[in-house]
Parts: C-alpha cells; sequence; structure tokens
C-alpha cells in the first residue's frame, strides 16, 4: 500500500472562540484518485482546503503530504486552484505563465499554452482586460499545466458556460495520474459526479459524514451521487 | 528561489521608480541653468526672472521631496497588494517560506530607497556641476562648497582617520535606520489588517504613529539625559572633563564604540519587529 | 459531449451497456482496436477507473480482449459477438414486451400491429 498523498489528522480550526469550524477532523487520501469534497456551505470545506495549501494554520492537529509533513515545501507539489480569481491587473497573461514557470519545477510550460490557444485566450492580453469567466479558465490552466501530487479545485466549473465546463473537466479527466490525487470542491455536484473515483460528505462542524466509492451509491442504493446528497443534506423546512 | 521572490518584487516597482526618476534627471539640467542664473551678477531689470527662476527651483524640489514620497508609496502599496489582497493567494502558496517572503520585501524596500538617496546625489551633482560659479575666488553654488571643504580639512586636521569611521558609521546608521523604518511600515500595516476589517489603513497609520511617538519620546529621552543641560553633574560636563584627560585614540574609540551599539540597538528592535510580522504571517493569516 | 447516465444502475455497467451496443452495431468491427482507457474516459468524461472498470467487465464478457502493450481489442470470436448480439435484441424486446403487458396490450394486438407495420415498409 503506498503512502496516501493526504492524510489529515486531529485537525482543529475556530475563527471565532467557542465556534469551531473545525473539530478534530480526520481523513485521507490515497494515490490516483479523484475525490469530491462535498457539503452544504459553511461546513469547512474552504477551511480545510486553505489548511491543506498552507493559506491558513490550523489551531491544532497536523497535515501530511505524500508522508511528509506539510510545510512550504510541499507547495512545490500541491496545485491550488482558488474559489476566488486572484489574478487582477498586475500582469499580462504571458508574463503569469513567465512567473509559473520561475516557481514551479512541475510547471509544464508548453501544456499551458496549448490549453490557452484552444479557450482562445490571447497570452498577451493583460489579465485586468479579461472577463471574470475567462479569467478563471486562465487560473485553472495554470494549474493544470502542472505536474503536481495534489490536485486542489476549489469549485472550478462554477463561473464558466457549459461548454467551458466540459473542457475542464475533460482537461482533468485527460490529466488523469495514477500517483497523484485530485481533490473537487463543488456544488454542481450533478455535473462533476461521473468524474470522481471517491466521495466525501462534510457536516457543518467539520466532520466527515459520509464517504466511499462514488459509483457503489448507485449499486447500493439506487441513487445517483447528487439524489443521495439532496437526501443527506435536505432542509426541512 | 530567494532571488526570484526580489526580482519580482523590484519589478513591482521599478517602473514607477524609473519614471520618476527620468523626470529629475531631466528637470535637474534645467534647475542647473536656472540656479546658475541665480547665482551670477544681474541688474534690477531682470527680477521678473529672478521670480520666475525662483519659482522653477522651488517646484523643483517640491518634486524631489513628492517622487521621494510616491517611491515609498509605491514599495509599500505593493506589500500590501502583494500579501494581503487577492493576489496573497498565489503569494502564500508559492514553495517559499514566509521568512524568504518577508525578507524579500525588506530588501526590496532597502534597495529602492537606497537607489532614491543615489540619484538625489546624482540629480545634485548635475545640478551643482551646471550652476557653480566662481565668486571670490571659490566655487559657489546651492551651498557654499569652499566653507564646506575648509570644514573638513579641519576635521581631517583634528582627528585624522577618526573622521572616516565616523562617516562610515553614519552610513551604517542610515542603513539601520532605513530597515528600522520600512520594517516598521511592514509591521504596522500587517497589525493593521489583522485587527481591523473596515478601516485596514486608519488602524495601521494609527498604529505607525503610535510605536513612531514612544520610540522618538524614549530615544529623547535618553538624548536629553546625555546631552542635558550642561550643569556640573550633567554627562555633557562630565564628557567635557574626561575629554581633556583621556587620550584622543580612546576618546574617539568610546565614541565610534558608542555609534555602534547606536546601530545594533536600531537592528535589533528592526529584527524584532520583522519576527513579530513573520509570527503573524505564519500562525495568524486569513484572507479573505 | 459527456454521456449521461440514470441513477439506477452503477456507471460502469451503463459504460459497458453502451460500449457493448457500439462494439454490436459495428463501430467497432470485431479484432479492431478500441481507443485508450484515457481517451475513452475523456469522451465519456467519467472517472478513467470507472471506465477501467467497464472495460475489465467486457473482457471478462469475452467482448474485449487485453493484448498487452497493444492495447484493448474487440475479440476476433464472432460467435461470441452473435451470441452477445443475440442477447441485445432478446432483452430489447423483453422489455419492450413488459411494458406492452403494462399498458395492457394483448398479444393479438401486438402481432397485428407488427404485421401492419411490416407490410408498410
Amino acid at each position: 500500500m503506498s503512502t496516501p498523498i493526504l492524510v489529515c489528522t486531529n485537525l482543529h480550526k475556530s475563527y471565532r472562540k467557542d465556534v469551531p469550524v473545525l473539530k478534530g477532523f480526520h481523513w485521507e487520501v490515497p494515490r490516483g484518485r479523484i475525490v469530491g469534497l462535498l457539503g452544504p456551505n459553511g461546513c469547512g470545506k474552504s477551511t480545510l482546503i486553505k489548511i491543506i495549501s498552507g493559506l491558513l494554520a490550523p489551531d491544532d492537529g497536523t497535515v501530511a503530504i505524500d508522508g511528509e509533513l506539510r510545510s512550504e515545501r510541499s507547495n512545490a507539489v500541491i496545485s491550488y486552484l482558488p474559489e476566488r480569481t486572484y489574478i487582477n491587473a498586475w500582469m499580462k497573461v504571458e508574463e503569469l505563465i513567465r512567473y509559473f514557470a520561475d516557481f514551479y519545477a512541475d510547471f509544464d510550460e508548453n501544456v499551458a499554452r496549448k490549453m490557452l490557444s484552444e479557450l482562445n485566450i490571447d497570452v498577451s492580453a493583460k489579465l485586468k482586460t479579461l472577463s471574470k469567466g475567462t479569467k478563471e479558465k486562465v487560473q485553472l490552466v495554470m494549474v493544470m499545466a502542472r505536474k503536481a501530487k495534489l490536485y486542489l479545485l476549489d469549485e472550478p466549473i462554477a463561473g464558466v458556460d457549459p461548454a467551458a465546463r466540459d473542457y475542464i473537466i475533460s482537461t482533468i479527466i485527460g490529466n488523469y495520474n495514477p500517483e497523484a490525487a485530485v481533490i473537487i470542491t463543488t456544488h454542481l455536484i450533478h455535473d462533476v459526479e461521473p468524474m470522481l473515483d471517491e466521495f466525501a460528505f462534510m457536516a457543518p462542524g467539520g466532520k466527515i459524514l459520509l464517504s466511499g466509492v462514488a459509483d457503489d451509491v448507485r449499486a447500493e442504493q439506487g441513487k445517483s451521487l447528487d439524489e443521495l446528497f439532496r437526501e443527506v443534506f435536505k432542509y426541512v423546512p | 528561489m530567494f532571488r526570484k521572490l526580489l526580482r519580482y518584487d523590484l519589478k513591482a516597482v521599478r517602473g514607477l521608480w524609473l519614471g520618476q526618476a527620468a523626470i529629475i534627471l531631466a528637470m535637474s539640467i534645467p534647475a542647473g541653468l536656472v540656479m546658475r542664473f541665480l547665482n551670477s551678477e544681474y541688474d534690477s531689470r531682470s527680477a521678473a526672472y529672478v521670480g520666475l527662476a525662483t519659482f522653477f527651483v522651488s517646484v523643483y524640489v517640491l518634486w524631489l521631496v513628492g517622487s521621494y514620497i510616491m517611491v515609498q508609496y509605491g514599495i509599500y502599496h505593493h506589500f500590501y497588494k502583494n500579501f494581503y489582497t487577492d493576489e496573497g493567494y498565489l503569494t502564500f502558496t508559492l514553495p517559499v517560506s514566509r521568512k524568504q517572503l518577508l525578507f524579500s520585501k525588506v530588501a526590496n524596500a532597502i534597495t529602492w530607497s537606497a537607489a532614491q538617496v543615489l540619484l538625489y546625489l546624482l540629480a545634485a551633482m548635475i545640478v551643482l556641476l551646471l550652476s557653480a560659479v566662481p565668486k571670490d575666488g571659490a566655487l559657489l553654488s546651492f551651498a557654499n562648497f569652499g566653507e564646506i571643504g575648509q570644514l573638513f580639512a579641519d576635521l581631517w586636521k583634528d582627528i585624522g582617520a577618526w573622521l572616516i569611521v565616523y562617516l562610515l558609521e553614519g552610513l551604517c546608521l542610515l542603513i539601520c535606520l532605513g530597515l528600522y523604518s520600512s520594517m516598521l511600515i511592514y509591521m504596522c500595516i500587517t497589525v493593521g489588517t489583522l485587527l481591523a476589517k473596515k478601516a485596514k489603513v486608519l488602524a495601521g497609520v494609527c498604529l505607525y504613529f503610535l510605536i513612531d511617538t514612544v520610540v522618538s519620546g524614549v530615544t529623547e529621552v535618553n538624548i536629553y539625559a546625555v546631552l542635558g543641560p550642561n550643569t556640573t553633574f550633567s554627562v555633557p560636563s562630565l564628557i567635557f572633563a574626561i575629554e581633556e584627560r583621556l587620550p584622543s585614540a580612546l576618546l574617539h574609540g568610546g565614541y565610534a564604540l558608542v555609534g555602534l551599539i547606536a546601530c545594533l540597538a536600531v537592528v535589533s528592535i528592526a529584527y524584532i519587529m520583522f519576527c513579530v510580522t513573520l509570527d503573524i504571517l505564519e500562525r495568524k493569516l486569513n484572507l479573505s | 459531449m459527456p454521456w449521461q447516465f440514470n441513477s439506477r444502475e452503477a456507471v460502469y455497467l451503463q459504460i459497458a451497456n453502451r460500449l457493448r451496443g457500439r462494439i454490436l452495431a459495428g463501430e467497432y468491427p470485431p479484432d479492431s482496436q478500441i481507443p485508450s482507457v484515457r481517451q475513452l474516459a475523456t469522451e465519456a468524461a467519467v472517472n478513467p477507473n470507472t471506465m477501467q472498470k467497464a472495460l475489465l467487465y467486457l473482457e471478462e464478457e469475452g467482448i474485449l480482449a487485453a493484448k498487452g502493450t497493444l492495447g484493448r481489442f474487440v475479440t476476433s470470436d464472432t460467435e461470441i459477438l452473435e451470441k452477445a448480439k443475440t442477447a441485445l435484441k432478446e432483452q430489447a424486446m423483453r422489455d419492450w414486451l413488459a411494458q406492452a403487458k403494462s399498458l395492457g396490450i394483448t398479444k393479438e394486438e401486438l402481432i397485428a400491429f407488427i404485421t401492419k407495420e411490416a407490410e408498410r415498409k
């Protein structure tokens, strides 16, 4: 059994006193898996992703990436796509490519350029002038052009049109690497379902409520993952 | 990795710096010529020209001051943007330590501030060369270089090589103060973003003035203690008393040591602020 | 375009059915090579492991044969394919009959309808 790509042990995080967003959170993600981290708003998904990517320090507990305790070195093998657009003003697409090539050894410039041209994005365009949807596509290209060990995709298809969604999904699938893992958080479960190996339902308070192999849900319960989610997280009026 | 970080930080301010530098240098030439006009003999008929010339020189000086403020603003604005806006998502997921990130910012501030000082020296030289006019047997420009030269010559006669030591220490102290002030501003910006959700800038500015007042106060108290009113038992009179009896080497050695201690004290405070800022970055950072 | 799946059956089985249908319809002739797991997964917009599971299922059925590094091929055994085709047809007819029964269509009505439709062609 090879080491899991991600091991979260006993993570605690509160933003305000007595309001824990994560409480004793445990989770493991094996290699070669595409995992859906699903849960209602405020369940702690984004907090968890930020802790894994190093943007946030947990109050307690540890994160291990590929067997090593999380540090800035882990960032070299983690490719993170945040929900918000972080590329603002500042540079042209071309310069962003240079930036990623400079800091990430696993960044493949040719793949990035190919994807940008497939998406009809002009490399000499100023990031400032791009539409929100185009910025999100650029961000995604940068993330997927890296040969990382762990991809953290926070709502990768939410803000883009259906054609772009298809492109993004096929990119994620085509990029599949049995040595790496992909964690996707999304509300568009129906669109993402067929892409997943495994799923994890996260409840507010930061606990994994339910997890398993995505395809078994249909076999065992005669429901799609989307339908199961709606059942588990139903809002009772 | 650090070199790459610094390269990008430098690039962020480069455009602004080069722009204002070009204007300064471009203005220095007419400024020098105008000052030459002001220095030379003129009769009362060109009074209007004198007024215009003085006005131009004032604008030049104002621009010198304003451009310094602009460069400083550029440095700290880049710091804020790179760390505490959405750009932070890129910055803090790089495979570099927070220490390297912060250190690169400090190096960035020092570099551009030093460059600005050198720029001013260059501008001063241009103005000097263009405006120096012989008067009463000596060169005269915006300062009386004859007198200044004489002052240095006298000092050299009095204390010899110690003059060089003092000048170097002065330079060192300037650099240390530069480190201190940039680190202070970085820390205040950081604490500001931590404390206030809405009024981050205000919080940072208030903190800056608070710390600055405290530090100034403490320093002034000490300076007053050392150089206070010249009574029989004050430190200055003691120094004067000792001065005459101590061999010159020991005395100057003592002064040099005091200068060194001052540098170390300033750097230590800067280091403490660095550690505080680093701790916040490592443990308390939370991008929206 | 991503393939659509129903909620009732495991996705890998639905994929296997669809591929079987394509093979039996002649889209992948006997002894021809089918696209790689990655290509099929990308086309269907499904997880490569799921696609792999579906292909293994078809291998077990005998419809596909893996030839090591050369890839996967449709079997050259036409007998297996014929049997599968027959099974597919029979299943389709059985489903159709079940639906007819649930609507209360009688055997006589069915036979009369089929005869009339066949004459029209």
